[in-house]
C-alpha cells in the first residue's frame, strides 16, 4: 500500500525545516558575534527586556514587603510619630520661652541697674498707656497696696521716667517727664547751673539756665534735689541750645531723654 | 430739593439702631485696646480713635438722646482710662450731642459721609478736651502742636471708620423702614 503524503503533512515539514534553517541561522549570528567579541543584538534585546521585567518586578515586590512591613509596623511609627510630636512641641514653647525671656534681658537689666541705684525702690511693669495718646503718662501695676504714693519719682536704670499723679489701691498712673504738665528741677552736671525742665512732648526744654552758663552740646543734665526725685538721677543730654535774647537774664536748651519712652517694659518707683 | 436735604420729605425713616448694651461692650473693648496698644500704632502723635468711631456711628444712627447717653458713658470710660478729669466726658457727650442733631438732616449711610462725619467729630471732641484741659491748668503753648496731632488723628480715625464701613457693608444688610404718609 502506497502512502500518500497529504498537504497538512508537507506544510508539517516546510515548517521543521524553516525552524531548523532559521536555528542554524540565528547561531551562526551568535557565533559571528561571540567570535568578534561583542554581544549579540539579539541577546542584548533579551537581556534589556529581562532586565526590565526584573526590575518592575522587584518594584512591585519591594512595594509589597514595604507596605506589609509598614503595615506591621503602624503601631510604632504611631507611637513614634506621637513621640516626636511631643518633642516637637516641647521645643517650640521652650524656644518661645527663651526668645521671650532674651527679648526682657534689656528690661531687666535696665531695672536691676535702677535697683541697684535706688535699693527702696518698688519695681513695676507698665500696663497700659493713654488711649488717645494725648497725654503722655502711663499706668503701672503698683498701687497703694505697695506703698506707692503720689509725687513719687519713676525711673530705669537709664534715667528718670516721671512721676506718680494718680495712685488706686493696685495701679498708678506716672506722667512722664516729656508730658507739657512736667516740670523737674534740673542740673547741668559739669557746670552746677540749675534749670526748670519742661517737657515738650518729645524732648525737655532747660529753662532759667544762668546767662552765664557755659553751655555745649553732650552736657549731661540731670535731676537737683526735689519732691519726686534726689539729685543725680540722669535726665539726658543737651542736644540744642537756643541764642540768649537780647537783655535777657537767662537761657534755654533742649534735652535730649536718656530713656526710651517708646519701649518702657519695666520701672521702678522711688517711694519716699 | 436738595440731594442732601430731606426735610422736605413728608415721610419718616424708622431704623432700628444698635442697642446700647453692645454698643457699651464695644466702646469697653475699644478703650482698653487702645489703652494696651495705642503706643504701638502712633503715627506723626495720633492714634486713630475706636471710640470716636463708636460714638459718631451709633449717634448718627439712634439720634441726639441715645447717641448722648453713649457718649457719657464712652467718655467716661476714657477719661477712667487715661486719667483725666472729666475732658474726655465733656468732649465725647458734645460729640455725640452735635453728630445725632447733624445726622438728622442730611443722608448719612454712604461711608464717605460718616467717614468725614468722624474725621470732624475728632477734631470737635479734640478741641473741646484741650479747652477743658487748659481751664484745669495745663500747661498752654502747644496748641500748634495738638493741632497737628489732632489733624493727624481725624485722618487716620475717618479712614479706619470708613473700611469698617466698607467691610460691614458687604456682609451686613441695615433694614430701613421707610413709613410714608400723604
Amino acid at each position: 500500500m502506497v502512502s500518500i503524503a497529504t498537504y497538512r503533512d508537507e506544510r508539517g515539514l516546510f515548517a521543521v525545516i524553516g525552524v531548523v534553517i532559521i536555528a542554524a541561522l540565528v547561531a551562526l549570528l551568535q557565533i559571528d558575534f561571540a567570535r568578534q567579541g561583542r554581544p549579540s543584538p539579539i541577546a542584548a534585546t533579551i537581556t534589556t527586556i529581562a532586565t526590565y521585567a526584573q526590575l518592575a518586578v522587584a518594584a512591585v515586590t519591594g512595594g509589597v514587603r514595604g507596605a506589609f512591613t509598614a503595615t506591621a509596623n503602624l503601631p510604632q511609627l504611631a507611637r513614634d510619630n506621637a513621640t516626636l510630636r511631643a518633642q516637637n512641641a516641647r521645643l517650640v514653647g521652650e524656644n518661645q520661652q527663651l526668645n521671650e525671656a532674651l527679648a526682657r534681658v534689656p528690661a531687666e537689666r535696665d531695672i536691676a541697674l535702677a535697683e541697684l541705684r535706688h535699693p527702696g525702690g518698688v519695681p513695676a511693669t507698665v500696663i497700659g498707656y493713654d488711649p488717645e495718646a494725648a497725654q503722655h503718662l502711663v499706668t503701672i501695676d503698683r498701687g497703694a497696696r505697695d506703698h506707692v504714693e503720689r509725687d513719687d519719682g519713676v525711673v530705669t536704670g537709664a534715667g528718670a521716667v516721671g512721676r506718680i499723679i494718680e495712685v488706686g489701691p493696685i495701679s498708678s498712673k506716672v506722667l512722664l517727664i516729656v508730658d507739657a504738665a512736667s516740670k523737674l528741677p534740673a542740673v547741668v552736671r559739669h557746670g552746677r547751673w540749675w534749670a526748670i525742665a519742661i517737657g515738650t512732648q518729645t524732648r525737655l526744654k532747660l529753662q532759667y539756665i544762668s546767662q552765664d552758663a557755659k553751655l555745649h552740646i553732650g552736657d549731661v543734665v540731670v535731676t537737683g534735689e526735689g519732691r519726686s526725685f534726689h539729685a543725680g538721677t540722669l535726665i539726658g543730654r543737651i542736644s540744642q541750645i537756643s541764642p540768649p535774647n537780647a537783655g535777657a537774664l537767662d537761657q534755654s536748651a533742649i534735652v535730649e531723654p536718656a530713656v526710651s519712652f517708646g519701649s518702657l517694659g519695666r520701672v521702678l518707683v522711688l517711694a519716699k | 430739593m436738595s440731594l442732601y436735604s430731606r426735610s422736605k420729605f413728608r415721610s419718616i425713616e424708622v431704623v432700628p439702631g444698635p442697642a446700647l448694651l453692645p454698643t457699651i461692650g464695644f466702646a469697653i473693648l475699644a478703650v482698653f485696646t487702645q489703652t494696651m496698644f495705642a503706643q504701638f500704632v502712633v503715627f506723626h502723635g495720633a492714634v486713630p480713635s475706636l471710640i470716636t468711631i463708636a460714638v459718631v456711628l451709633y449717634a448718627a444712627k439712634v439720634g441726639m438722646r441715645r447717641g448722648a447717653v453713649f457718649g457719657i458713658i464712652a467718655g467716661l470710660l476714657e477719661d477712667s482710662f487715661a486719667g483725666t478729669g472729666g475732658a474726655w466726658t465733656l468732649g465725647t457727650t458734645l460729640t455725640a450731642l452735635a453728630v445725632g442733631g447733624i445726622s438728622r438732616t442730611f443722608f448719612s449711610d454712604g461711608f464717605a459721609m460718616l467717614g468725614a462725619l468722624v474725621g470732624l467729630a475728632v477734631l470737635l471732641r479734640d478741641a473741646v478736651f484741650w479747652g477743658i484741659m487748659r481751664l484745669e491748668g495745663y500747661p498752654p503753648g502747644l496748641a500748634a502742636v495738638h493741632f497737628h496731632a489732632a489733624l493727624w488723628q481725624a485722618a487716620i480715625t475717618a479712614a479706619c471708620a470708613m473700611a469698617y464701613l466698607i467691610v460691614r457693608a458687604r456682609f451686613i444688610d441695615d433694614r430701613t423702614i421707610v413709613e410714608r404718609y400723604p
